[in-house]
């Protein structure tokens, strides 16, 4: 039984996608009945690994010549992915209405969230090469789902780039069982080293797969042109299944690289904060609300990055609880975003003006999700900029501290502005007709948006089980 | 009365009843003003109630399950005495907002900010740990800006953008220093944090300045304070009183924490922050003397008494064991302040409901009209200017003998100088206060009768005002129970209290009274003699160049015959070689980048620090163009720069400027600069074309038109810049000190 549930996982999906590929011929209702059940069932399941988790359930298992784990970082990334996924999927059913091909939609979606989940819990190289392959080619098929010119173009350089990042990791694959003759995560961390040129590689995949700095150029073309229902998963989880496999490299697969003092850490280092830097300054100058939010997602990679690459225990359990807290806004964010398109055909920043007096539920989620991206206390922003903080004070590099707290203050500069202007124009002042002119969206379009907003305040003010889940994943990460 | 039911009314309340006013009241602002009035006047009650409880030392509360572990909330004595001037401050406010937010817009909106700026004001004072103390400093930052912007015009929009970004970059800096102590201690509770930052070597020192800074910005400490003269006066009137009489408060009180808590005491520092205070002091007070409007003097009447607090808060930390005097002096004024400030912008709004501007103009003629609104605004003015009887004369006494004293103790020449700059400071002080007095009298020649619609409600708003001036007769009369209130928070420091009643004590405001009429003589002649002046037309540039054209009887040569010659040559050197062509435009750059930084510094000088039309325009684009000319570019990569760094600053309020066509005051203003300034920037070019005589008479235009730039350029910015420049020998002094932990004074 204890097999059956992480495997049910990640089948019940990858056979819904085919089922509701067959269903969506027959009857539209049944297409959207089976994936909702599809994602829910998937997001129970989660839920309950969850507990059994939390009571110190971890194990490996084999089937099917595939290797599978359960620990409390899989169950984190996991449970942020059947989450949003669960969310976006609600959330496309009044979105995607009337766009063309929502079969091809719903199964490749599936898809992706097979993959993954079972990124999450994959147990050695392989497996984690095998999900890794599932996850970055299927968005591909969504990614280009407008048929537009620039969707094409933007999906054609997000295919190159990730086909190149899949062989430079079969490459790192291979040599790994070359070297140790297993893949298996928890022993391949030992006994001798990894060659470089399978480091590199590595590196180079999950750079491209996380969009960090200089392998980032497919994120924002990608982002803004796929649905948003699309750009907040995109955004939300694969990015982060980048990170996770950074988490992998750098804890699991060749840790004798990463430790003190060695020039690997102070590459991930720069690598971190060059993408801080240039994901916020470029962000600012953004002119669509879309590519705003795709810059300020390759500056928040950078965070999980560095709270990985500090090697103390306060960052990564900063960065694993940003895998949660950035998920959930930025998937708002993009939900958002997309729900103003739909709604008011906008998409400049500019135009967001006295969006207030017509969307206020919307925009005030809005609010809350850019002043938790800033890290104002009470919202979960806030919790994993602290611990990732902590974590560079104890590293004893203040100097990271500092590249946080000025990224702050730049998200305030981009942040901001969009959500003062649309509350406060400055055109509606002694004018009647400036009073609520409600507008609002449909509420299956809204109910997402307001949870994962519910999600983010939750996780800002209660004592709650993700920061409880991190700091155990980040015990058992760092006893290796 | 229990900790936990006071935390109830006081935190909550608010916040329950904020919402109910915007749920349920909000086309009734009389109704959401009484429930106000009730919640403020309650949390009042049980914080009177609360007395026994915080003297006896256990009014803490710990609340558990937030962030991760819990927090705790505490009362401690100089905390309590804030939370009950708090209170006093938002029931007169309250009060008085019955009359004046129903002419207002969104009153709905007002008052559910309103409340939640007192619910998370009170949460910074109860705060017994420095996160919570953190978390609720941010939430009142972000809800007051919504009190500021609420005209919702252009300049409400730009002060609360400025003001937003501001409070956000303080309120960093403070996190940072926070996150050094958090990871030194591995605790954030103020009671375990006594003198923490001394066992940190230097990033003690560090820490403390980045969070006496960062929380600097809220209290309008001289280089961050540009916001403050911006954002109080453009909000409406009762939330200017609590804007200015408690939210500054709140990072009074957190470099209160900072100083007396988490450095404990170091006589080093205390010099610094002392400096720091006097600059502040003598800036406000000289920037108000010549201000435009009776609620930006006010602004930096603010501003100028925070200067003497923090120069309190400074001077008591230096001098260490017996620094009692100091920081008793310091919370004393900080309260003071409280009370008559919070007063005079109640009047200033009174004010503007009865005569429709908050002109000077509008104030004459008030005590003829309005005795009984005439008698309180003089108490409020003598009040702050120091009157024997009243509060401001107890706090000013403390503090000049903290003075006194320090330099009694270390006959170092830097009290000396910081007693004079206190006279100086004071001086100013009633020099603006006989602004006001003059700006009050006449009414003779002022024939307009008073708007109508307040005439029924004038009781509401003596009460306002008659409770603030209870506060300043009995903080005036009766100054040991306030002080026996605020010692047993200042345990570990002994100092003796002084006779406040000396002769020499009461000789010092006579001084101050006598230079400050002085220089106020001086400062109005001033302003009246340009009127006089730009009325006659004057023109000394013309007559200039009128002597010297018609001394052969006839024009020598005119603007033609000037330019031709001048061109020619010109393109003669350019198309000879390149290496002249580059030298000249080399030359040409330089000049104009120097002359548009000199520009820049003296228009940022008058008009305060404002992101897209001061700095940005001149300096930046200058220093990359020059830039761009040395190292050989192209102007376009210039041009990508500077629209790189600019395009988030512009355009984003400034989009439907030509579809606004709202012929107010405020837009006429506001244009009428963005004219002077395009001449400005045409000046500039002229005289890089080398076309001096065309320069020379745009700028005595300039100038002419531009009255007030002259009359704020010379008392308080050639003060200022004096003043800065001795701050900055004494921090470059002190460098050294932060690397040896020697100190060199």
């Amino acid at each position: 039984m204890e097999n059956m549930l992480p495997l049910a996982i990640i089948v019940v999906p990858f056979i819904a996608a085919l089922l509701s590929f067959a269903a969506g011929k027959i009857d539209k209702r049944m297409r959207d009945g089976l994936v909702f059940a599809a994602s829910a069932g998937a997001f129970v399941g989660v839920i309950s690994l969850i507990r059994m988790v939390l009571q110190g359930s971890i194990y490996t298992f084999k089937t099917y010549g595939l290797l599978f784990r359960v620990d409390e970082m899989s169950v984190i990334l996991a449970f942020v992915t059947s989450t949003l996924w669960l969310m976006s999927i609600v959330y496309s059913t009044k979105y995607m209405e009337g766009k063309n091909n929502p079969d091809r939609y719903y199964a490749s979606l599936l898809l992706t969230l097979a993959g993954c989940l079972g990124v999450a819990f994959s147990g050695g190289v392989m497996e984690l090469f095998i999900f890794f392959e599932m996850a970055s080619l299927v968005p591909y098929v969504l990614i280009l789902h407008s048929h537009s010119s620039q969707a094409h173009k933007a999906a054609s350089k997000y295919l190159y780039m990730s086909i190149v990042g899949g062989f430079l990791m079969f490459y790192g694959v291979v040599v790994t069982y070359w070297v140790k003759e297993t893949g298996d995560f928890s022993v391949i961390g030992s006994g001798e080293a990894l060659p470089v040129t399978a480091l590199v590689a590595f590196l180079i995949s999950f750079g491209i797969k996380g969009g960090i700095v200089p392998l980032h150029s497919w994120l924002p073309d990608a982002h803004s042109v796929s649905p948003s229902s699309v750009s907040c998963l995109l955004s939300g989880i694969t990015v982060k299944v980048g990170m996770f496999g950074f988490i992998k490299l750098v804890y699991y697969i060749s840790p004798a690289y990463f430790s003190e003092n060695s020039v690997w850490v102070d590459v991930l280092l720069w690598m971190a904060v060059i993408s801080i830097m240039l994901g916020s300054i470029v962000a600012i100058g953004q002119k669509r609300i879309k590519r705003m939010l795709a810059y300020s997602t390759i500056s928040q990679m950078g965070y999980i990055l560095l709270g990985i690459a500090l090697m103390t225990h306060r960052g990564l359990v900063g960065a694993l609880y940003h895998f949660f807290a950035h998920s959930l806004m930025k998937g708002s964010l993009f939900m958002i975003a997309g729900a103003v398109k739909h709604k008011k055909d906008i998409v400049y920043l500019e135009d967001f003006r006295g969006l207030g007096r017509e969307m206020p539920i919307t925009m005030m989620c809005y609010t809350v999700a850019a002043l938790s991206m800033v890290g104002i206390p009470l919202f979960s922003g806030f919790t994993s900029k602290w611990y990732l903080g902590l974590g560079s004070l104890d590293a004893g590099k203040p100097f990271y501290l500092g590249v946080l707290l000025l990224s702050s203050l730049l998200n305030v500069i981009y942040f901001f502005p969009p959500a003062i202007n649309a509350f406060f124009p400055k055109d509606t002042v002694h004018n009647k007709k400036g009073a609520l002119r409600m507008d609002e969206l449909h509420p299956l379009m809204l109910v997402p948006i307001m949870a994962l907003i519910a999600g983010v305040i939750y996780g800002g003010i209660f004592d709650n089980f993700m920061l409880e889940l991190a700091s155990k994943a980040t015990a058992r990460i760092m006893i290796r | 009365m229990s900790m936990g039911m006071f935390l109830v009314i006081s935190l909550v309340a608010p916040w329950l009843s904020g919402l109910t006013m915007w749920g349920l009241f909000r086309n009734n602002p009389k109704k959401s003003g009484i429930l106000s009035t009730l919640v403020s006047s309650g949390i009042l009650l049980s914080a009177l109630s609360l007395f026994q409880r915080v003297y006896s030392g256990n009014a803490s509360y710990e609340v558990h399950g937030f962030f991760t572990g819990s927090i705790l909330l505490s009362v401690t004595p100089v905390g309590y005495a804030f939370i009950i001037l708090t209170s006093l401050v938002w029931l007169a406010a309250s009060v008085f907002s019955i009359v004046y937010m129903q002419k207002s817009h969104y009153q709905g909106r007002f008052y559910l900010f309103f409340m939640i700026t007192l619910g998370s004001t009170l949460g910074v004072f109860v705060s017994g740990d420095m996160i919570a103390f953190f978390t609720f400093f941010e939430i009142m930052s972000l809800a007051s800006f919504m009190l500021v912007i609420h005209e919702q015009d252009r300049d409400a929009l730009e002060a609360g953008k400025l003001y937003i970004f501001m409070s956000i970059f303080g309120s960093l800096m403070a996190l940072m220093g926070l996150f050094m102590i958090y990871h030194h201690t591995g605790t954030l509770r103020i009671d375990e944090l006594h003198g923490v930052l001394k066992t940190m070597g230097v990033s003690g020192y560090v820490a403390y300045f980045l969070i006496t800074l960062g929380l600097g910005v809220k209290a309008g400490i001289v280089p961050f304070h540009v916001w403050l003269p911006k954002a109080h006066p453009v909000a409406p009137s009762p939330a200017s009183a609590v804007l200015s009489g408690i939210l500054l408060k709140t990072g009074i009180y957190g470099i209160f924490l900072a100083s007396y808590v988490l450095l404990g005491v170091d006589a080093s520092i205390g010099k610094v922050v002392a400096v720091l205070g006097a600059v502040t002091m003598i800036m406000g007070a000289g920037c108000a003397v010549k201000s435009r409007n009776f609620k930006v003097l006010l602004a930096y009447s603010s501003m100028s008494q925070m200067g003497y607090v923090v120069l309190a808060l400074g001077t008591a930390a230096a001098l260490e064991d017996a620094g009692l005097l100091g920081y008793t002096g310091g919370i004393y004024q900080a309260i003071n302040h409280g009370l008559y400030e919070a007063m005079l912008f109640l009047i200033a709004g009174y004010v503007y409901l009865i005569r429709g501007t908050i002109d000077f103009n509008g104030l004459s003629g008030i005590i003829r009209k309005d005795r009984i609104a005439g008698v309180f605004l003089l108490t409020g003015l003598a009040a702050i200017s120091g009157l024997p009887g009243l509060n401001g004369f107890i706090g000013k006494t403390l503090i000049h003998d903290a003075l006194l004293e320090a330099y009694h103790n270390s006959h170092h020449l830097l009290f000396w100088g910081l007693e004079k700059a206190f006279i100086l400071g004071s001086s100013l002080t009633s020099a603006y206060c006989f602004r006001i007095a003059d700006a009050m009298r006449g009414g003779e020649e002022n024939k307009e009768q008073d708007l109508p619609g307040i005439t029924g409600a004038r009781t509401l708003v003596y009460a306002s005002f008659a409770l603030l001036t209870g506060g300043i007769v009995y903080t005036g009369l009766f100054s040991d129970s306030v002080v026996s209130l605020l010692k047993p928070g200042l345990q570990s420091l002994h100092g003796h209290m002084p006779d406040i009643y000396s002769a020499s004590a009461l000789l010092s405001p006579i001084k101050a009274y006598i230079i400050g009429f002085v220089l106020y003589m001086i400062a109005r002649s001033g302003l009246e003699g340009k009127i006089e002046r730009r009325s006659k037309e004057v023109d000394i540039f013309e007559r200039i160049s009128q002597t010297v054209l018609h001394m052969t009887g006839k024009k020598l040569f005119d603007e033609k015959s000037v330019k031709k010659p001048y061109v020619l040559f010109m393109h003669r050197i350019r198309s000879s070689t390149s290496i002249i062509h580059r030298l000249y435009d080399l030359i040409k750059v330089a000049m104009m980048t120097v002359v548009r930084i000199i520009g820049a510094f003296f228009v940022v000088m008058d008009r305060g620090f404002s992101f897209e039309s001061n700095i940005y325009n001149p300096v930046i684009k200058g220093v990359y163009r020059f830039l761009s000319r040395l190292f050989g570019c192209v102007d376009k990569g210039v041009d990508f720069f500077y629209t790189f760094f600019t395009s988030f600053l512009t355009g984003i309020y400034h989009r439907d400027e030509e579809e606004n066509e709202d012929e107010n005051k405020e837009t006429l203003i506001i244009r009428e600069r963005a004219v002077l300034y395009k001449k400005y920037r045409i000046i500039v070019r002229e005289i890089a074309h080398g076309h001096f005589l065309e320069a020379g008479r745009m700028v005595r235009g300039y100038f002419r038109e531009k009255e007030y730039s002259m009359s704020n350029l010379n008392v308080g910015v050639i003060i200022f810049a004096a003043m800065v420049v001795v701050f900055m020998l004494i921090f470059v002094m002190y460098v050294p000190m932060l690397s040896n932990g020697a100190a060199v004074f």
